[in-house]
């Protein structure tokens, strides 16, 4: 049995028209949904008999090893010279494979001659439990101030968002002298989107204690507002606290306001 | 090979949509929409008048949504579109012995034009399509599945700075900045 391979992740595209994907997290605890798009062109073609193929389509990088799935696959594209046909995709699977999430249809043509050129496929991937993540959105309003032409086309990084705890100071047994110690903190250099009056941008902390009550607390960094603003968010902190059945809290979204109270 | 049609669905029928909160992981969006449906097209195509009968011909097949999917302020940030035959249909009398029906790929997805009685949020999508002899495509069954951002739905209320604002601020003004 004839193998074609197809790669939706190389670039340009290997035997895929435009592949597109999107993820979000759903539940609680979050796990993340993948959704996967685009047209395979396996160019399998018959000169009389119905010969089946199996195709491979890499769509991205290795999944969570216990993982749910729903696929479709559709014929798209069928030429035939005045003979009796079959185009068929009879089944469809996704599998952690050796080059990634691969989806794997089995196709036949029938005809003579027939070109079972490209079928349209659609996959859904729900993975298991994330690591712990805290993400969300940091947004504030356009009237306020707007993104330099460097902060619009992400060059450079304009948020920091760190998540911590005071724990008391050295040597001292109380919380009268507490110290900040962080536990995670990333940078946000994502281009900001405008909507309805917003500009905003989303930022993910990985890799987080559990059962320990975090602070969430942002940052605005300097070069990334024109006119600059005295940044104050609100609310600040978000507290979160992460557990084994709840490793992950998402919505932690912020409003950035001017304190110095001229807007 | 030439470029000689652009169709325009003449309906999308069995249209279904949902939407859900849900946030991507790598933007800012924060609805999920997703929907389905039929594009017809009644259309047969002048394939021997207008195209060149031995060749393939290339051209769009553009539908948009009979309901809004936006609303005024979202954001229509990433999408993932999957399109394939619905019906398809070839007549042999008079026609050449080869013929070949595709949709190649998603060319767009836009939000429509709208104003006067149209309402605002109309999804257009625009796909690559092809045809070879007196062949074409009735009907495009699709699924298409949209990440938006919408500022109402971020979990932030705002109010108005106050004292114990300005207290907190200072006290963790020098954290983020590591």
């Amino acid at each position: 049995m004839a193998t074609i391979t197809c790669d939706a992740t190389s670039s340009p595209p290997n035997r895929v028209a435009s592949p597109s994907n999107i993820s979000v997290y759903v539940g609680n605890p979050p796990r993340e949904l993948l959704i996967y798009s685009g047209v395979a062109i396996p160019e399998w073609e018959s000169l009389s008999d119905l010969d089946w193929a199996d195709v491979i389509v890499t769509l991205g990088p290795a999944t969570t090893p216990l993982f749910s799935y729903t696929s479709t696959a559709t014929l798209a594209s069928i030429t035939n010279t005045d003979s009796d046909l079959v185009f068929a995709v009879d089944q469809t699977t996704v599998v952690n494979g050796p080059t990634g999430l691969e989806l794997r249809a089995h196709i036949g043509v029938k005809g003579e001659k027939s070109l079972f050129s490209r079928f349209s496929y659609h996959v859904q991937v729900l993975t298991d439990k994330l690591t712990t993540t805290i993400a969300g959105t940091i947004r504030w309003s356009s009237t306020l101030s707007n993104p330099t032409p460097e902060a619009t086309i992400g060059s450079i990084d304009t948020f920091r968002v760190a998540a911590g705890s005071f724990v008391p100071g050295p040597g001292s047994a109380s919380f009268a002298t507490t110290v900040w110690e962080e536990q995670a903190s990333t940078l946000v250099s994502t281009p900001p989107v405008l909507a309805g009056g917003f500009w905003a941008v989303p930022y993910t902390l990985v890799d987080l204690p559990l059962e320990v009550q975090l602070q969430v607390v942002p940052a605005l960094l300097g070069g990334m507002l024109t006119p600059p603003i005295a940044p104050t968010f609100f609310p600040t902190p978000r507290l979160v606290t992460l557990t084994p059945d709840d490793p992950s809290a998402v919505g932690i979204d912020f409003e950035l306001l001017d304190g110095s109270g001229t807007h | 090979m030439a470029t000689v049609f652009p169709f325009t669905a003449d309906s999308v029928d069995d249209f279904k949509i949902f939407n859900l909160p849900a946030r991507s992981t790598r933007t800012v969006a924060n609805l999920y929409v997703q929907i389905t449906g039929l594009a017809i097209f009644n259309v047969d195509p002048d394939w021997d008048n207008l195209m060149d009968p031995l060749a393939w011909n290339r051209g769009t097949l553009t539908f948009e949504t009979p309901q809004p999917v936006l609303q005024l302020g979202d954001n229509l940030i990433e999408s993932a579109v999957t399109a394939g035959f619905g019906a398809i249909n070839r007549e042999e009398e008079g026609s050449t012995d080869d013929f070949g029906i595709a949709v190649d790929s998603v060319n767009s997805v836009e939000t429509a034009s709208y104003g006067g009685a149209k309402p605002f949020g109309n999804l257009k999508i625009v796909l690559n399509a092809g045809y070879k002899g007196d062949g074409w495509v009735q009907s495009v069954s699709f699924t298409a599945d949209l990440l938006i951002y919408r500022p109402a739905l971020d979990n932030v209320q705002k109010s108005p700075l106050n004292l114990v604002d300005l207290l907190t601020k200072e006290r963790y003004l020098n954290i983020g900045q590591g």
